[in-house]
C-alpha cells in the first residue's frame, strides 16, 4: 500500500529523508538528521493530524558511537506508524529540541537528557522528571556503561530552592501531594489558589520511579520480562505484557495459535472492566458519593474473583507470555465464567442506572475540568481522556491485534470533554467489554494455547500497541542478542495523559481538583518506569521556579 | 439551676454522643450492604485517640491547645440549657442560650483549622464559616419559632397542649433540614471533605486534642438532634408528665433520635458531596422555608 | 429522586457482602496461585527452578560438600515459573496466601542436599540425586549398570571428558593395529 504519509513528508522535506525501511507492514522507519526532526515532527503531528506515541534513545556507543532516538508517530484512522530515527554522535551529545514546536515531546527529552546525557538544546524546561533531585548530574543511568550494582554518591548539596512565581504573593499555596487521600499514589502537585479557585498548578513526578527498562535490559530473559511489565502498574499489568509480548513475536514473525488470542482478549477486557469499575468507585469517593465506591467495588469484587478463578490470581495474572498464554480455560470454568459475567452485566447495568441519574453527583461532575479537542490533539492524550473530548482513537480498531479484528464492538466517544463526558465514556466502555468477553469466551476456538517462538533475530527494532484501560499502551523493543532485549521502552497512557492535567485545573476549584485529576484515570506507576530509585534523602524537594514556569502550559 | 439534672445531662450526653455516631455508621454501612462497625465503635476511637501523644502543628500558636478543650466545653455546655430524659431543664429560659453556643462552637470548630497554619486547615476553616453563616439563621429562624409556639423560652418537656399545625409542622420540618446540615457528613461535610481536603479543619490534629474535638462534635450534633423532642411533647396536654424522669419523654427522645440518625444516614449513603455553590443554594432553601414557619405562627390565627 | 431510590432498592436488597473474616474466609477458586511448597524427598538439585525465577526468590548455593537451594517467600510472585519447570513435581504451588508474619525467618525456607566426588578425581560436582537419577536413566542404554558403566558415570564432566578421549585413542589404536 502506498505510504502517503512518507510520501506527503518527502514531498515537503526534499533531501531530509536519508532513507526509508518498511521494518514490517504498517511499520515504516525513516531516516532523518537530528537537525530535521523537530520541523518534520511539528509537520506531521499539525498538518498531517498525526500522533505522538512514543520517542525513545538507546545508547549504541558500543558498537556505533552513536546513540539513536526515534520518535514513532501514530496515524490511528490509517493504522500506520512512523518511526523518525536520527543519531547523536559520541562526543557530541545534544539535538535539537522539539519540545518548542510540538509539546509534546517534552517529557520524553527530559528523559532523555537525564538517563542519557543527551541535551534537547532549546528545551524550555529541561529539568529532572523522573530521577531525584538529589542524583547526580552526571551520572545516566540508561547508558550501557552504567552499573546497577550499588547506590551512586548521592549529592548532598541538593536542597531546595522554591522559586515562586512574580504574583506569587497574591495567592496561598495548597501542596496536593505527594501523599494525599485522593490520590493512591504519591505525586505532588502544588496548587496556587485564590480562594477555592486554582490560579496555577505545578507538577513533580518521579517519586514511583523503579528503573524497570534497565532491570529488563540487565538481568531479565525474553522470557521473563512479561513478569516485570506485568508490575509495571497494578491494574493494567496485563495491558503492558501483551504490548511487550506483541513487540517481540512481531520482530520474531510469529503469530501465536487461535485460542491463544482469543483468550487474550478475554484477558484483557476483563481487566478492563474491572480497571473502569474500580475508577468508577473512585471518582465517586472523590466527590463524596461514598456509596458508589462501596457499590462499584462490591461488583468489582466479581471480575476480581472471575480472573482468580480463570489465572490464579485476582491481578497480575500471569497469563500472557511469549508463545501464547500460560493456562488453558477449561469447559467448566469457561461456563461458569459466562454465567459469572452475566451477573456482573446485570449488576452493573442496574448500578450505573442508578448512578447516573443521581442528581448530586451529576452536578459534580458537569462541565468541571474541561479539556477541549484541539487541546487534546496538540498535547496527542489518548484513551477515554481524548475521546470524551472528542478524538476518536482506539488501537484495538485502528491497529487491530489479537482477536480484535475478528469481534465486534463500538468506541465511545463524547465531545463535551468534562468530567461527566470522562465518565460516561468509561462507563460505556464497561459495556462494551463485557460484550467482547462473552464473545471471547462464547467463541473459543479449539488448539493449542501456546507454541514456541522457534528464534528472534538480534537488533530488530518492533512496537506493540495495546488499547488498555486509560489509552494506548505502546512499547518499543529493540531485540538484543543472548535471549535479551536491548532496549524496552514502555511509554504508559497516562505518561501522555498526565501533561494536560494543568491546563485542566486552571481555573477550577480546589474542591473540584482531585475529580479533575482523577478523571485522567492517573496510574502514577505506569508513568514513571524508567532507571533506577534511589534511597529517600529525607530531605523535602519541591520544583525551582524554571519548572513552574514551565507548566504555565 | 438544678445541679442534679445538669449533671445527669451532662454525663448522658457524653455517653450516648458517640454511641449515636456510631449509630449512624452502622445505618449507613447497612446501605451500601456492609455490615460497618460495631456501634461502640465511636467510643473505641476515642478511647484510641486518648491513648496517642499530642503532636502541635510546627508554628501553630497556642490556640491549637486551647481550641479543642473550648469546643468540647461549648458543645457539653448546650446541654445545661436543654432537658434530656426528665421533664425540667437545668436552668430557665435556656432557649436563647442554646442557640448562641451552636452558633459559637461552629466558629470555634472553624477557628482551630485556621489556627493550625495548614493551608487545607485554613481553607476547611473558611468553607465551616461560609457555610454556618449561611445554616445558622435557619436554625435561629426554626428554634425561634419553636420558642414563640411554646410561649417561652425554656427549653424544656412541660406539655402545654399545643395544638397540631401547619406552623409548628413547617417549622419542624425547617429545623430537621438545618440540623441535617450541621452533622458535618456527606452531602454536607464541605468543611471537612476528606477526598478533597484531607480532613480540613480537623487535618493537623491528633490524639487527645483531635479526640476533645471529635466528641465535641458528636456532642454538638447530639445536642441539635435533641430538639426535635420538644416540637412532640408540647403537643401533650397541660399536666400530663409529671416532674424528674419520664418514660413518655424518653420514649420521644429516643424516637426523635432514631429519625434524625435515619435521615442523616440516608443522606450521607444516596448523594454525593456538595460543593460551596450547590450548598449555599440548599441553605437559602431551608432559610427561606423557617422564615415562612415563623411568619405563619403570626399569621394563621390560634397557632399560639 | 429516581436515582436515589434505585441506590436506595440497591442497598437494601442486596445483602451484605461483608465476611467476617478471619473466622469466615472467602472460598478460593481450584487453582490459586498460593505459596510455592518444597517437596524435600522429590528434589533432585537440578537448579531450574532457580535459574527459571524471574524474581530471584529461589537461590542455590553451591558449597563443597552441599547443595543448598533457598527460597525466599518475600521476593515470590507465586507467578509459578519453577512449578513448570520441575522436572520431579518437587515444587508446587499451594494456595496458601495469608503469609504475613513479623518474623522474617519464617518466609525463609531451605533444602539441602548431599553433593558426591568425582571418583576420578575427588572433586565434588553434583548432587547425589542428581547423579542417581542420571545412572537410572542411562542405565538402560548403556544395557544395565555394570561396572564399567558405574566407574563412568561417577566422573565429573571434566573426567568424564578425558576418558571419553582415551576411549576414542584406544579405539583408533585398535583400528590401526587392524589394518
Amino acid at each position: 500500500m502506498k505510504n502517503e504519509i512518507v510520501d506527503a513528508l518527502s514531498e515537503r522535506f526534499p533531501g531530509s529523508i536519508r532513507g526509508v525501511t518498511e521494518l514490517r507492514e504498517n511499520l515504516t522507519l525513516l531516516e532523518l538528521g537530528k537537525e530535521d526532526v523537530p520541523r518534520v515532527v511539528e509537520y506531521a503531528l499539525g498538518s498531517l493530524g498525526g500522533t505522538h506515541m512514543t520517542m525513545a534513545g538507546t545508547d549504541y556507543t558500543a558498537s556505533l558511537d552513536q546513540y539513536v532516538i526515534d520518535h514513532v508517530l501514530g496515524w490511528y484512522d490509517r493504522g500506520l506508524l512512523l518511526v523518525l530515527r536520527t543519531r547523536v554522535q559520541k562526543g557530541d551529545e545534544s539535538f535539537p529540541s522539539v519540545t518548542p514546536l510540538a509539546p509534546c515531546a517534552d517529557w520524553y527529552e527530559r528523559e532523555v537528557k537525564e538517563s542519557l546525557g543527551l541535551t534537547p538544546v532549546g528545551h524550555p524546561n529541561p529539568r529532572k522528571l523522573l530521577l531525584s533531585d538529589d542524583w547526580p548530574d552526571d551520572l545516566f543511568p540508561m547508558r550501557k556503561g552504567f552499573k546497577n550494582e550499588a547506590p551512586p554518591p548521592l549529592r548532598r548539596d541538593a536542597g531546595f530552592t522554591f522559586n515562586a512565581p512574580e504574583d506569587a504573593g497574591m495567592f496561598n499555596i495548597v501542596p496536593y501531594g505527594p501523599y494525599h487521600f485522593a490520590i493512591h499514589e504519591p505525586i505532588y502537585f502544588r496548587f496556587h489558589v485564590d480562594g477555592e479557585r486554582i490560579a496555577s498548578v505545578d507538577l513533580r513526578a518521579g517519586f514511583n520511579h523503579r528503573g524497570l527498562e534497565k532491570i529488563a535490559e540487565t538481568r531479565m530473559t525474553y522470557e521473563t520480562v512479561p513478569f516485570i511489565a506485568e508490575r509495571v502498574c497494578g491494574i493494567c499489568g496485563s495491558v503492558h505484557a501483551e504490548a511487550y509480548t506483541q513487540a517481540l513475536e512481531r520482530a520474531a514473525g510469529f503469530e501465536p495459535p487461535e485460542r491463544a488470542k482469543w483468550i487474550r482478549v478475554a484477558i484483557l477486557e476483563m481487566e478492563r472492566i474491572h480497571s473502569h469499575l474500580l475508577w468508577l468507585g473512585v471518582a465517586s469517593h472523590m466527590v463524596g458519593f461514598d456509596s458508589g465506591l462501596m457499590q462499584f467495588w462490591r461488583v468489582r469484587d466479581r471480575i476480581m474473583f472471575l480472573a482468580e478463578l480463570l489465572t490464579g490470581n485476582r491481578k497480575q495474572y500471569g497469563m500472557i507470555v511469549p508463545g501464547g498464554v500460560r493456562r488453558d480455560i477449561r469447559e467448566d470454568k469457561r461456563e461458569t465464567a459466562l454465567r459469572e459475567v452475566s451477573t456482573i452485566l446485570r449488576e452493573y447495568e442496574e448500578l450505573f442506572d442508578a448512578a447516573l441519574r443521581l442528581g448530586t453527583l451529576k452536578a459534580r461532575l458537569e462541565g468541571v475540568g474541561p479539556l477541549s479537542e484541539a487541546d487534546a490533539r496538540r498535547l496527542s492524550v489518548t484513551g477515554p481522556l481524548a475521546r470524551a473530548s472528542g478524538v476518536s482513537m482506539d488501537a484495538r480498531r485502528d491497529y487491530p491485534y489479537e482477536a480484535y479484528g475478528q469481534l465486534e464492538f463500538e468506541t465511545p466517544v463524547r465531545g463535551e470533554g468534562d468530567v461527566l463526558a470522562r465518565t460516561i465514556v468509561r462507563a460505556y466502555d464497561t459495556f462494551e467489554s463485557i460484550k467482547l468477553v462473552k464473545q471471547a469466551l462464547e467463541n473459543l476456538p479449539g488448539g493449542p494455547v501456546h507454541a514456541p517462538i522457534e528464534y528472534i533475530p538480534p537488533d530488530v527494532t518492533s512496537m506493540g500497541l495495546v488499547e488498555g484501560p486509560r489509552g494506548t499502551d505502546v512499547h518499543y523493543l529493540i531485540t538484543g542478542g543472548e535471549d535479551t532485549v536491548y532496549r524496552w521502552r514502555v511509554r504508559a497512557p497516562t505518561y501522555a495523559n498526565l501533561p494536560a492535567a494543568p491546563l485542566m485545573l486552571r481555573g477550577q476549584t480546589l474542591a473540584d481538583a482531585s475529580v479533575i485529576i482523577g478523571s485522567i484515570d492517573p496510574c502514577i506507576s505506569c508513568a514513571e518506569r524508567v532507571i533506577v530509585v534511589d534511597e529517600a534523602s529525607g530531605r523535602q524537594r519541591l520544583v525551582s521556579g524554571d519548572e513552574l514556569r514551565g507548566w504555565r502550559a | 439551676m438544678n445541679v442534679a439534672i445538669l449533671a445527669l445531662n451532662v454525663v448522658l450526653a457524653i455517653i450516648a454522643a458517640p454511641l449515636i455516631d456510631g449509630l449512624r455508621r452502622v445505618i449507613t454501612a447497612r446501605l451500601q450492604n456492609r455490615a460497618g462497625p460495631p456501634v461502640t465503635q465511636s467510643w473505641h476511637d476515642i478511647a484510641k485517640l486518648l491513648r496517642k501523644e499530642t503532636i502541635p502543628p510546627e508554628g501553630a500558636g497556642f490556640l491549637v491547645s486551647v481550641l479543642p478543650a473550648l469546643t468540647l466545653t461549648l458543645s457539653i455546655a448546650m446541654f445545661a440549657t436543654i432537658s434530656t430524659v426528665t421533664t425540667q431543664s437545668p436552668i430557665e429560659g435556656g432557649g436563647i442560650v442554646f442557640i448562641e453556643l451552636a452558633i459559637l462552637s461552629a466558629f470555634v470548630f472553624a477557628a482551630a483549622g485556621s489556627a493550625s497554619r495548614n493551608p487545607y486547615g485554613v481553607v476547611g476553616g473558611s468553607r465551616e464559616v461560609i457555610l454556618a453563616t449561611l445554616v445558622e439563621p435557619s436554625i435561629i429562624v426554626s428554634l425561634t419559632t419553636l420558642i414563640v409556639l411554646r410561649g417561652s423560652t425554656t427549653l424544656d418537656d412541660a406539655p402545654i397542649g399545643l395544638g397540631f399545625g401547619v406552623p409548628l409542622l413547617v417549622a419542624a420540618v425547617a429545623y430537621l433540614l438545618s440540623v441535617l446540615a450541621e452533622g458535618g457528613r456527606i452531602p454536607f461535610d464541605v468543611a471537612e471533605a476528606e477526598s478533597e481536603l484531607s480532613g480540613g479543619p480537623l487535618m493537623e490534629y491528633g490524639g487527645p486534642p483531635l479526640a476533645a474535638m471529635k466528641l465535641g462534635l458528636y456532642v454538638r450534633s447530639l445536642a441539635l438532634f435533641s430538639i426535635p423532642k420538644f416540637f412532640l411533647t408540647a403537643l401533650l396536654p397541660p399536666g400530663s408528665l409529671g416532674e424528674g424522669l419520664s418514660v413518655t419523654v424518653i420514649a420521644l427522645y429516643l424516637a426523635s433520635l432514631l429519625l434524625c440518625i435515619i435521615l442523616v444516614s440516608l443522606a450521607e449513603s444516596l448523594s454525593a458531596r456538595f460543593r460551596l455553590v450547590e450548598a449555599s443554594r440548599f441553605y437559602a432553601a431551608v432559610l427561606a422555608l423557617s422564615l415562612v414557619a415563623l411568619v405563619l405562627v403570626y399569621a394563621v390565627p390560634g397557632a399560639r | 429522586m429516581s436515582g436515589i431510590l434505585k441506590l436506595l432498592k440497591i442497598g437494601v436488597t442486596k445483602g451484605r457482602v461483608t465476611r467476617r473474616y478471619p473466622a469466615e474466609r472467602t472460598p478460593t477458586p481450584e487453582g490459586l496461585r498460593g505459596r510455592p511448597v518444597l517437596d524435600f524427598d522429590a528434589c533432585i538439585g537440578c537448579g531450574g527452578c532457580a535459574t527459571a525465577c524471574p524474581a530471584n526468590a529461589l537461590t542455590v548455593e553451591e558449597g563443597e560438600k552441599t547443595w543448598t537451594l533457598r527460597l525466599f517467600y518475600g521476593r515470590c510472585l507465586m507467578c509459578g515459573l519453577c512449578e513448570e519447570v520441575c522436572p520431579k513435581d518437587a515444587i508446587r504451588l499451594s494456595d496458601e496466601y495469608e503469609l504475613a508474619t513479623t518474623n522474617r525467618e519464617d518466609l525463609e525456607v531451605e533444602l539441602q542436599l548431599l553433593r558426591v566426588a568425582c571418583s576420578g578425581c575427588g572433586k565434588y560436582f553434583t548432587t547425589r540425586r542428581v547423579l542417581e537419577e542420571t545412572a537410572v536413566e542411562y542405565s538402560e542404554l548403556a544395557g544395565g549398570y555394570s561396572d564399567d558403566f558405574r566407574d563412568v558415570i561417577t566422573l565429573c564432566p571434566d573426567c568424564r571428558r578425558r576418558k571419553w578421549g582415551e576411549t576414542i585413542a584406544d579405539a583408533y589404536r585398535e583400528a590401526r593395529y587392524e589394518s
